[in-house]
């Protein structure tokens, strides 16, 4: 791993980040890996549980714990104290960590049960996929955190080009909003729930945004007309989308056009195939395993079914059109919620939108939503106005039976809408 | 008006909204008679789950009250309670709070 430090040497006096009103250069980051590295226990390989008081530091333990070969698991501290210990208990024991060679990196995602989800990944494997990168001068605002592989794409993407990593106070719209315009950040990675959010809160009219220059987009579908209404409020910006799981790392892809949600995946590392509309990877970085053993989906031609399902537009491009976990069956039909939430946003006043499902003694499950808007209607107004909108476009068994409206659709730790 | 009568026309209404969103012409006019999920009676499944939920929501509406009409006890009633608007309002009842 010398090209890491070589790397990072070369960027010398470079701003690497900003992070709690100070400015560390890339000497600065060498640094917190020197120091980090002195506290790690030398020989038998660990796990090391990684909460740092900034998330510059938290990269740089991580980055002297690949050097090290020890097994990061990054627990930060705005986790809560019952999910920390639930994810220390699953990463206490399993026999997964007999198959590392070299450093590991745990990652969770939600478990379907209640049990958090852990893989472990060969962390010099994922990190070495950032090796070509190129020098860039961009700044980059981190919104996702170091337990997050979106998190760490953001910032292993900006530290090995060289750019500057602009985390801001906390990771509310408000704070977004000033830390863009105060460091005149030009890349904008979010998932599409936040940046509804930022519109809603109506954070481009408080703060000039002017300087962003690229909107990076993922971890869940992106609504089309959410899209329209970035590329109307930040007309200069590229909209480009983002891919990758947990399970097999961030994968290149490329967005066919600026107000398009199709892409092409340009990764020479990745191959790719489609069963039963459902997405399937092969990268070099997937992970060895799950920690918890029932949990596996893992192919052992180390191919990985992503559970996102996609339409493809014939010419290799794909659209990602939801999630095969929340297909919902309403008596034996099946329907995915994003083609419901689609038509919905498009009926007039509604801001935001979730359909979900719900037991119903009489189908199994039924149809329900969630509407966001600021206007002011009876809940029978509002279901008539759905169900008269929905009529020209679903079929009559896909409109939802219940309507509720909510203030907000909340948001989880990771940026994602709440399901 | 009697309680039951008040739900019967609160049923009756919801029946008719129902008709005209999902375009069900033999229920445009309905009465305390009318027939609705089962033998003989226009609705399908989604549509009984539909009309369901609109007088819950009705019902919630209009007397602050939260009932359930699809539950185990409809499910398992020897004569379904969702047969007619009439069976339907005394369903209402049954589960409105005294």
């Amino acid at each position: 791993m010398s090209w890491v430090r070589k790397k990072l040497e070369a960027f010398s006096e470079r701003v690497a980040a900003h992070e709690a009103g100070r400015t560390y250069s890339y000497s600065d980051f060498l640094e917190l890996i020197n120091q980090a590295t002195v506290n790690l226990p030398s020989g038998e390989k660990q796990i090391i549980e990684v909460d740092c008081e900034t998330t510059l530091e938290g990269l740089a333990t991580l980055l002297a714990i690949v050097e090290s070969r020890h097994i990061a698991l990054p627990l930060p501290s705005e986790l809560p104290a019952n999910e920390c210990r639930r994810m220390r208990e699953v990463a206490a024991k399993s026999s997964i960590y007999e198959k590392l060679e070299g450093s590991g990196l745990i990652l969770f995602s939600s478990g379907t049960s209640n049990r958090p989800k852990g893989m472990l990944h060969n962390f010099e494997v994922l990190v070495n996929r950032y090796k070509n990168t190129s020098l860039r001068n961009d700044r980059c605002l981190q919104l996702l955190l170091i337990d997050h592989i979106g998190g760490l794409d953001t910032a292993f993407r900006c530290l090995f080009a060289g750019s500057t990593l602009v985390i801001p106070d906390r990771r509310t719209p408000e704070a977004v909003g000033k830390a863009i315009e105060s460091k005149k950040v030009n890349v904008l990675p979010a998932s599409p729930t936040f940046f509804n959010l930022l519109l809603l809160s109506k954070i481009p009219e408080k703060h000039d945004l002017s300087s962003v220059q690229i909107l990076a987009y993922g971890a869940e579908s992106m609504p089309q007309k959410l899209l329209k209404r970035l590329a109307k409020t930040f007309p200069k910006a590229r909209l480009q989308q983002k891919f990758g799981t947990s399970e097999t790392g961030a994968i290149r892809i490329k967005s066919t056009k600026d107000d398009s949600l199709y892409f092409s995946i340009n990764d020479p590392e990745t191959e790719w195939k489609i069963i039963d509309n459902e997405l399937w990877l092969k990268t070099p970085s997937r992970i060895i395993g799950y920690l918890n053993p029932e949990q596996g989906k893992l192919d052992a031609d180390g191919w990985y079914a992503t559970g996102d399902l996609v339409e493809d537009d014939k010419q290799g491009n794909l659209r990602i059109a939801g999630r095969t976990s929340a297909i919902i069956n309403v008596g034996g039909q099946k329907v995915n919620p994003r083609e419901i939430e689609s038509v919905l946003i498009e009926l007039e006043g509604v801001e935001s939108v979730r359909v979900y499902s719900r037991e119903n003694p009489i189908t199994g499950s039924d149809i329900a939503c969630e509407i966001v808007s600021s206007q002011c209607k009876s809940l029978s107004t509002w279901k008539r106005d759905m169900r008269r909108h929905c009529r020209k476009e679903l079929s009559l068994w896909k409109i939802p039976s219940s309507l509720v409206v909510i203030d907000e659709i909340g948001i989880n730790s990771r940026m994602k809408r709440k399901n | 008006m009697s309680e039951k009568k008040v739900i019967e026309a609160l049923v009756i209404d919801s029946v008719k909204l129902l008709a005209e969103d999902f375009q069900i012409d033999s229920l445009m006019k309905p009465n305390a008679a009318t027939l609705l999920y089962g033998i003989d009676g226009p609705l399908d499944s989604m549509a009984l789950v539909n009309l369901v939920a609109d007088i819950e929501d009705a019902i919630s509406e209009k007397f602050s009250v939260s009932i359930s009409l699809a539950d185990e006890k409809a499910m398992s009633a020897r004569h379904s309670p969702y047969r007619s608007v009439t069976s339907l309002a005394d369903a209402v009842l049954e589960r409105m709070p005294s």
